[in-house]
């Protein structure tokens, strides 16, 4: 894979665990399976105005990981800078795979550790896709 | 994100920003919503109150970023109970 730059936001909601495990799965992204690739950007900072962090999204493929339909990230990103690449909702995930319980908010149990591993391979997937085009 | 729910709710109740870097944004994003702002915290200041503790890992807190929580955590409650009495004498 080349080592292009690719920003990703991820939600940091606190209101539902599909929050927890967006910061988790695109966690699992940066540190391993897309290290040379990955730059993340942080949300809150993003929304408060952080130029670097906008300027950033304006020049590079920039991906959300979004928790819940409200699609923050995304909103994030099509509002201060330019269309998201692609926008992944991990409430929608959960969804598809039939996924009950993934523990609290404050701390994944296994299974929703499982299930962030799935998203982040789901996050690197598409990263692959941009890379290619 | 101009969540309406989100904007009703930090303008109706006082707030508390938990900050995680100098860049303070849980403080700047109330303070752009016009919310009311009761109190805010650093984890910066935290660390610098206990040196003795070195949080390594950022995705799963290890035993000292625990630790660090807790106390932060004990601070928040704190505040929370001043806000309370004085929100009860006032």
């Amino acid at each position: 894979m080349s080592t292009r730059k690719i920003g990703v936001v991820s939600c940091s909601g606190e209101c539902c665990v599909e929050g927890t495990i967006s910061r988790i799965a695109t966690r699992f992204v940066l540190e391993k399976l897309r290290p040379d690739n990955t730059v993340t950007i942080c949300l809150p900072l993003f929304s408060i105005g952080e130029q670097g962090e906008r300027t950033f999204a304006r020049l590079f493929p920039t991906l959300a990981v979004d928790g819940c339909t409200k699609k923050c990230a995304q909103k994030a990103i099509e509002k201060y800078s330019e269309k998201a690449v692609r926008s992944i909702v991990v409430s929608d995930l959960l969804k598809k795979w039939g996924v009950k319980n993934a523990g609290p908010r404050r701390e994944l149990n296994d299974e929703g550790k499982e299930v962030a591993s799935k998203v982040a391979e789901e996050i690197a997937a598409v990263m692959n896709e941009i890379c290619t085009r | 994100m101009r969540d309406k729910d989100a904007e009703l709710s930090v303008k109706s109740h006082r707030c508390i920003a938990v900050d995680g870097c100098p860049n303070e944004c849980a403080k700047k994003s109330l303070e752009l919503s016009n919310a009311r702002l009761a109190a805010n915290f650093r984890v910066l200041d935290i660390l610098r109150e206990n040196r003795k503790l070195r949080p390594k890992e950022v995705t799963f807190l290890d035993e000292d970023g625990r630790k660090l929580a807790r106390i932060l955590a004990e601070k928040i409650a704190l505040k929370v109970t001043e806000l309370n009495y004085k929100g009860a004498v006032s």
